[in-house]
């Protein structure tokens, strides 16, 4: 059958499921292939007939230029993207000789395919939808095939009856598709297919120049979701989440100093002790980090990590040896009241103390001067925790400092700036008093879902902050941003930035409507459900979870399940399809008929449906002569039972069925 | 077999002989002929589509004979106009009024030859009393004869200088046949009397006699609608009709007058084999001939009864 014929409107079915199918692959392929698959569709549309008809070297010809068209823009072929692109052009490619009814079947299953390749780039409960969504479009397009174009419905009541019934088939295939994703095994990945590395490197960075941090407060993307599983909490205002700390500096940027070595056995040792002790704050918590393109983790100061991918550092900071290229979800636990006090060795002292040459001469001396008259750490502390209290103020727009003594003029001349300026002139001045001391960056706070099970913290909320040296606590950390601006750290960005007048931003005004911010944290609660519950599915999880179902994991108990579950979808269609058909079969001589047939059958006799029972049974007499005399009688009676309506008593049919029962081979 | 002999009822038998009568005009067309006896007995009009020479008029000539009918023959044409058919008002002068003079079609037995030459609009007033059984000129209705029958000719649809019947219109058909060539045997035969004979096949034709009168074809006509049907072949008739609906590959499904059609001229079929119920090989006789002119209104006469041999080959007999 020539689909050119059909008269419904399955065309745009397909060509609807298809769209919907290859939209959102549009960044992940090149810019010419949708408009390249509309224009074919079109053309086919218009020109049904003209186009099937090509020869088969302009076909060739075709696909050769486009293959080597995807393969020069896509650059390697032989990835994630060149394989996507190869089965879109396919598909496009096909609707040329798209002509018969196995061709259409083939498209409808090749755009299934590709609505599924979606969920290797993005894998968010929306994406998933639209995948769902997508899938029961092509369905339905796979639908027109099989129903009957001509009943008498409109054009409306047959869309909606067929969508119904996708829908009804959609509904039935759900417990399976659920009973097959919690059982069936977890393998990880038989192949993988290199993904285009194009992770963009997002959050914080390994170095820390003006104006950093404030281009970071714009951003509010996810940064990591975090959940607690102790009961011990600290209050937001006290959640820092470090990352990492920067020690060089050259007269502008703070930079990391990549570590020779990891954080001593002994140390690691002390530290896995104090999780075996009761008292004190013990923390333990899940991390859900976003990709970042880096290896930096954040955990609340001191971590207590088990995990053999992370690598925890001299200065107690965790990252991962590889670059995060996808989510990544830890286990931390933290010591909040853990010291370590081991004195600082002179290549330590030196590092945490260096200085460059010159630069900033007026901070250097008041440094001296803070020095010479305060003397201990903790006054010169007291005393900068005062002075910025009086004269200096919080802002996201500081303006520009000069280039040669930033410092100078940010400390003596413009005194306003965040958290970035505070951090960098406080760490100088306490280096040049001879205090060692070193920047930490990371998250300051969060946000708690609405029904407080997990902290949200998004990319608004990175924050810089000083950590110095003290001889009897260790490291100590010190936030002059939460002194000059406690609104800042108590009510997080979003709201400081009302607060500072700077609200053009739309995406801001938004936020300050609560039912908006409600109804979006409501959606990252779902989002992050689905990542945690569907998508971190892993064997142990899964482990865990059949045990909770099952009370056991067997094999036994998991057949009986997915039986369990079988039978309960099934059951329901047989009994409405044994029911019809025994509605068809309450006529005696009908099922008679029906046993007839089947004892034939066992004498490999079969009878055409067009043949009459006295033909079919003559001709089974000439092949089976010695029963002819039974079998001629049969077809008599039968017949006189079937179409002569006075004649059927039960003695009758009684007498034709024991006839037939008699059948035999002698 | 019930061979039906009540007093009242005329005997079958006679049926046999006006077959054989035909057969003797019409060579080796046997099968053909006992389609027309059906055709007839269900009350239905007749189509016999092709190619000129094949023997159409004849067999019509020599139905009228047999039949003992009045028998009128019309040639259409091009230029043949309804009132040519049906007939005109002429001024008589003696009695200063109209009197109306009929048309060939007040008649029992109409042949029209070559249906399809004439226009759209003399069709349509054929067809019209067809299924009128009367017509109305002058704004009078007047009756046509009963009963009426007609055989009509068609050449095939594409030959030059026809206008094509409308599906609506052949629809109104009971059956539509097609003669096909004679085998070789009859052949020789028709060509050996071409010399014996001193005038052709059609003074044959009139010369046969009438086997029964208008009365015993009224009996009979009865006796065919009073044959039994069971409900297990209603349900095989209603099979047919829903599969020639439901299949996509047939142009358009069996209506109800097609349904209708199919049951009536099954019972004449099973009169014609000296029953009074109806068994599943009357309907597959008859159904080629009844139904391949409704499902579809293009394609030549095989390609149809194709069709229609297939909608046989794939509906059971006995069950869904």
């Amino acid at each position: 059958m020539l689909i050119a014929r059909q008269k419904n409107n399955q065309w745009y079915w397909l060509g609807g499921g298809l769209a919907m199918a290859i939209i959102p692959l549009w960044a992940e392929l090149p810019g010419w292939l949708l408009p390249f698959v509309i224009a074919i569709y079109l053309w086919r549309l218009i020109y049904p007939q003209h186009l099937a008809r090509q020869g088969k070297w302009i076909k060739l010809l075709v696909v050769t230029v486009s293959v080597m068209l995807l393969s020069v823009s896509i650059g390697s072929i032989f990835s994630l993207q060149g394989f996507v692109g190869l089965l879109v052009l396919a598909s496009s490619l096909k609707l040329i000789e798209l002509e018969t009814r196995r061709d259409y079947l083939l498209m409808v299953f090749l755009g299934c395919l590709i609505s599924a390749c979606q969920l290797l780039f993005y894998n968010s409960v929306l994406s998933f939808g639209y995948t769902l969504c997508s899938l029961l479009i092509l369905h339905t397009a796979l639908l027109q095939m099989f129903i009957n174009s001509e009943s008498a419905q409109s054009v409306k009541q047959r869309l909606l009856a067929s969508i119904l019934k996708v829908t009804i088939i959609f509904l039935q295939a759900l417990p399976i598709a659920i009973i097959l994703f919690i059982v069936m095994p977890r393998i990880g990945s038989i192949w993988t297919v290199p993904i285009n590395s194009n992770v963009a490197k997002t959050g914080v960075t390994d170095s820390l120049t003006a104006g950093d941090i404030g281009q970071l407060n714009q951003d509010f993307s996810v940064a990591m979701r975090i959940t607690f599983s102790s009961s011990a909490q600290p209050s937001v205002s006290q959640m820092y989440w470090r990352g990492m700390s920067l020690a060089a500096f050259d007269g502008k940027t703070w930079r990391r100093v990549p570590e020779a070595a990891p954080l001593s056995d002994k140390l690691r040792n002390k530290l896995q002790k104090v999780t075996e002790r009761t008292a004190g704050p013990l923390y333990r918590y899940q991390i859900m980090q976003e990709a970042t393109g880096r290896p930096w983790l954040y955990s609340l100061s001191t971590p207590i990590v088990r995990n053999r991918e992370i690598v925890q550092g001299q200065d107690y900071s965790l990252s991962r040896h590889s670059p995060l290229q996808r989510r990544f979800q830890y286990e931390v636990t933290s010591a909040a009241d853990f010291i370590d006090n081991t004195p600082l060795g002179h290549e330590q002292y030196l590092r945490y103390t260096q200085l460059p040459g010159a630069g900033n001469p007026q901070t250097r001396a008041f440094a001296q001067q803070l020095k010479q008259r305060l003397g201990s750490t903790q006054n010169i502390i007291d005393f900068l925790t005062e002075q910025y209290q009086h004269g200096f103020s919080y802002t996201l727009s500081p303006g520009k400092l000069s280039t040669e003594n930033p410092i100078d003029d940010f400390l003596f001349n413009t005194k306003r700036g965040y958290c970035e300026h505070f951090a960098s002139s406080s760490a100088f001045l306490l280096r040049a008093a001879g205090v060692p001391a070193r920047i930490a960056t990371g998250y300051q706070g969060g946000q708690w879902s609405t029904d407080h099970q997990y902290l949200l913290v998004t990319q608004a909320q990175a924050h810089a902050w000083v950590e110095f040296w003290d001889e009897q606590s260790g490291w100590v950390r010190w936030d002059p941003t939460a002194v000059v601006a406690p609104e800042r750290i108590s009510r997080g960005t979003s709201e400081f930035l009302l607060l500072d007048g700077r609200a053009q931003d739309i995406a801001a005004l938004f936020r300050k409507n609560s039912w908006v911010r409600n109804w979006q944290l409501q959606w990252d609660g779902l989002n992050y459900q689905w990542h945690r519950w569907v998508l971190g599915y892993n064997s142990q999880l899964q482990f865990q979870f059949v045990k909770k179902l099952l009370g056991a994991v067997d094999s036994w108990r998991i057949g009986l399940l997915i039986l369990l579950v079988l039978g309960l979808v099934i059951a329901p269609l047989m009994i409405k399809s044994s029911r019809k058909s025994g509605t068809r079969q309450t006529d005696p001589v009908i099922k008679l008929c029906h046993k007839l047939d089947k004892k034939m059958a066992k004498l490999q006799l079969h009878r055409e449906p067009q043949e009459t029972l006295s033909r079919f049974l003559s001709r089974a007499a000439i092949e089976q002569p010695s029963l002819a005399v039974a079998l001629r009688s049969i077809a008599a009676d039968l017949e006189k039972l079937l179409y002569y309506p006075t004649s059927s008593s039960s003695a009758e049919i009684a007498t034709v069925a024991a006839n037939i029962k008699k059948l035999k081979y002698r | 077999m019930n061979i039906v002999e009540r007093e009242t009822r005329v005997n079958v038998n006679l049926l046999e002989q006006i077959e054989a009568s035909v057969s003797e005009v019409l060579l080796g067309k046997q099968a053909k002929i006992k389609l027309v006896i059906c055709c007839l007995l269900a009350r239905g009009h007749l189509l016999i589509e092709d190619l000129p020479g094949m023997g159409k008029t004849t067999l019509a000539q020599a139905f009228a004979e047999v039949l003992g009918l009045a028998y009128n023959r019309v040639q259409f044409t091009s230029d043949l106009l309804p009132a040519d058919l049906l007939g005109v008002s002429i001024f008589n002068r003696q009695e200063s009024s109209f009197s109306f003079q009929q048309g060939p079609i007040f008649t029992q037995l109409l042949l029209a030859d070559e249906i399809n030459r004439t226009t759209p609009k003399t069709q349509s007033a054929l067809l019209e009393a067809m299924e009128e059984q009367q017509v109305s000129i002058d704004g009078k209705t007047r009756p046509l004869p009963e009963p009426f029958f007609v055989i009509a000719t068609q050449n095939p649809s594409s030959h030059s200088g026809t206008y094509p019947l409308p599906e609506s219109q052949l629809d109104r058909f009971l059956m539509r046949i097609e003669l096909g060539y004679p085998n070789a045997a009859a052949e020789r035969i028709i060509l050996q009397r071409l010399g014996t004979a001193t005038k052709g096949h059609r003074a044959r034709a009139n010369k046969l006699s009438a086997i029964i009168n208008v009365e015993q074809l009224e009996t009979l006509q009865y006796q065919a609608s009073q044959v039994s049907v069971s409900d297990a072949l209603l349900d095989y008739v209603q099979r047919l009709i829903s599969y020639s609906r439901d299949n996509e590959s047939i142009g358009c499904g069996i209506s109800p007058r097609g349904s209708l059609a199919l049951l009536s001229a099954a019972k004449a079929w099973a009169l014609i084999e000296h029953r009074d119920y109806l068994l599943p090989e009357d309907i597959q006789q008859v159904f080629p001939a009844v139904i391949a002119h409704r499902i579809s209104a293009t394609g030549a006469v095989k390609a149809q009864e194709a069709v229609a041999d297939h909608i046989l080959t794939q509906v059971d007999v006995i069950y869904s």
